[in-house]
């Protein structure tokens, strides 16, 4: 290594910026390089001279009177901070009520209405018990054996469904009860007497 | 002594006491800087009150995690370095550069080994020439050698590398070499 | 208690479409009509299972339930009697274009009442329930279906034909 390379090691090192492992390097090159080592010492010498070397020293009275510029100058620039954001909260208040507003009615809106939508849509969502039956029964009607198996097997559902359930047993008092409700229940809202059974 | 870190958080929430205990702490070493970069009492003081209010300014903008006082001597140098390039006519880096290498200091290598006794004369030529030195030269030299900062801290206040930093503070200690040989030899009497 | 509404809506069923039978005619066809009457039940009572129907809801439903399978079954009867037709048409050649074209209006306009009636249904019925028991309907409303098809696949004798 060339002694300029030395060189700015010994900057380094002053500064405390040597990379370790340097320091060794550097010390052995110092003991055999003459030229560093008188190089090394000038720049020692400047910096301890230099450190904290003041060159225009003021007074105390000069640096209170600093200070309350200082001061006088940061309220100053506080006070006007205030007042700007002041100002702004202001200019902009309006316009943020006004949009909270819009927003509050339209989440109210948004929460309301799909309610309706939701139910609209279900139907054609789900499969349509309808369909189902109506491919159903065009298969059944042409097998009169087919539709009796599936209604024997229906009936032994039902009543499967029925036991399943410990289905408690109602008084005959309430079947009374029941039966004249079952009576008086409203048929008349179809068109029953035209009722054709033939599907 | 508070907590700088402390210090910083109130002030940062409003509290205008703390901010001048800060100013109280670096008022002096920041003057210092920026005196020996723009050479008169008149600049270096309104300067520095600048860099006070700028960086009460920036309060808000100032991450609590950095360094204030890199931070602090980061807007002192900004200030000073762009005030002086309006206000003054520059010597450019290689202008220094082609300055220093014609000199001619005609001494001998075996009058080298020596000690340096500090003598009047030495210390003004010591002034005289860091004080011609081009502004960032003198700016980096300033914060590392006089400020004590690391080459780190010192790249971070200038906004360069720390890479650059160790190059320029080398080559300031090399141009300082080269002014000076003549009045160590004078120093070196007897 | 919820027990007394199930039996109750089961008779209400029961006797509803008996009433509506009683004055039909007596016809082969009956045991198809029997069929949607056991389907029907069949599904109320599994719909009222799956949703876990409180008392108050089976009471508020199964009303508007009956109503709308009157309808849908007249709607139904009426939609398998054009279909039968339309079948006929094919079959005889000779039909005129506008003779297809006035059947198939007349279809679709079954289909389209027999589903919006669904959809009315449909509709009442999910203001009545929680969205637990909506979602539970969903999912019963496609096994039930589903469940229909399989009972008519696994009745049909091997060698039965069903397309």
């Amino acid at each position: 290594m060339s002694c300029e390379k030395y060189q700015k090691m010994i900057s380094d090192w002053l500064d405390g910026n040597l990379k370790t492992g340097q320091e060794k390097k550097l010390i052995l090159h110092l003991s055999q390089c003459d030229e560093c080592q008188s190089y090394f010492e000038f720049q020692r010498y400047v910096k301890q001279e230099l450190v904290g070397k003041a060159v225009a020293d003021n007074s105390e009275e000069w640096w209170a009177e600093f200070e309350k510029r200082v001061k006088g100058s940061i309220v100053h620039i506080s006070q006007e901070k205030e007042k700007k954001e002041k100002e702004r909260f202001w200019k902009y208040a309006p316009a943020l009520v006004g949009g909270l507003a819009v927003l509050f009615v339209l989440v109210v809106l948004v929460l309301r209405l799909p309610v309706k939508d939701e139910t609209e849509q279900l139907v054609a969502t789900t499969l349509s018990y309808e369909d189902t039956y109506l491919g159903l029964n065009q298969v059944i009607q042409k097998d009169e054996n087919l539709a009796q198996k599936i209604d024997d097997e229906l009936e032994k559902s039902i009543t499967e469904e029925i036991n399943n359930g410990s289905l408690e047993r109602i008084s005959p008092e309430e079947y009374n009860y029941y039966e004249q409700e079952i009576n008086e229940y409203p048929t008349n809202n179809f068109h029953s007497e035209n009722i054709s059974l033939e599907e | 002594m508070e907590d700088e870190r402390q210090l910083v958080r109130r002030a940062k929430n409003g509290d205008l006491e703390a901010f001048m205990v800060l100013v109280k702490r670096y008022e002096k070493p920041i003057y210092q800087l920026i005196y020996r970069l723009a050479g008169n009492r008149e600049d270096a003081a309104d300067l520095t009150q600048e860099t006070m209010l700028r960086a009460f300014k920036g309060l808000s903008e100032f991450r609590e995690k950095a360094s204030f006082h890199t931070w602090l001597h980061r807007i002192a140098v900004n200030l000073s370095l762009n005030f002086l390039k309006k206000n003054r006519l520059q010597r450019n880096q290689l202008e220094y550069l082609d300055q220093r290498i014609n000199e001619d200091t005609g001494l001998s290598t075996d009058m080298m080994a020596e000690t340096w006794p500090a003598t009047e004369e030495l210390k003004k030529k010591l002034d005289e020439a860091l004080n011609e030195l081009p502004l960032i030269y003198k700016a980096t030299f300033s914060l590392v050698v006089f400020q004590g900062m690391s080459h780190r801290e010192a790249a971070e206040a200038l906004g360069c590398s720390e890479g650059t930093v160790s190059w320029r503070i080398h080559e300031v200690r090399k141009m300082l070499r080269e002014k000076l040989k003549p009045f160590v030899n004078q120093g070196r009497g007897n | 208690m919820k027990r007394y509404y199930l039996v109750l809506s089961i008779i209400l069923i029961f006797f509803g479409l008996s009433i509506s039978y009683m004055n039909a005619q007596q016809n082969h066809p009956q045991m198809r009509g029997k069929i949607r009457e056991n389907i029907f039940t069949l599904r109320a009572l599994r719909m009222t299972q799956e949703l876990e129907l409180t008392e108050q809801q089976t009471a508020l439903i199964f009303p508007e339930l009956n109503r709308a399978e009157k309808e849908k079954a007249e709607l139904q009867r009426n939609l398998a009697k054009e279909i039968k037709e339309l079948r006929g048409m094919i079959k005889e050649e000779k039909t005129p274009p506008d003779q297809y074209e006035a059947k198939i209006a007349q279809i679709n306009q079954l289909r389209i009442k027999i589903r919006e009636r669904e959809e009315v249904f449909e509709k009442f019925l999910f203001e009545q329930l929680t969205p637990l028991q909506k979602a539970k309907y969903i999912i019963f409303n496609v096994d039930f279906n589903a469940n229909l098809m399989m009972r008519m696949r696994r009745e049909a004798q091997p060698g039965q034909k069903i397309k």
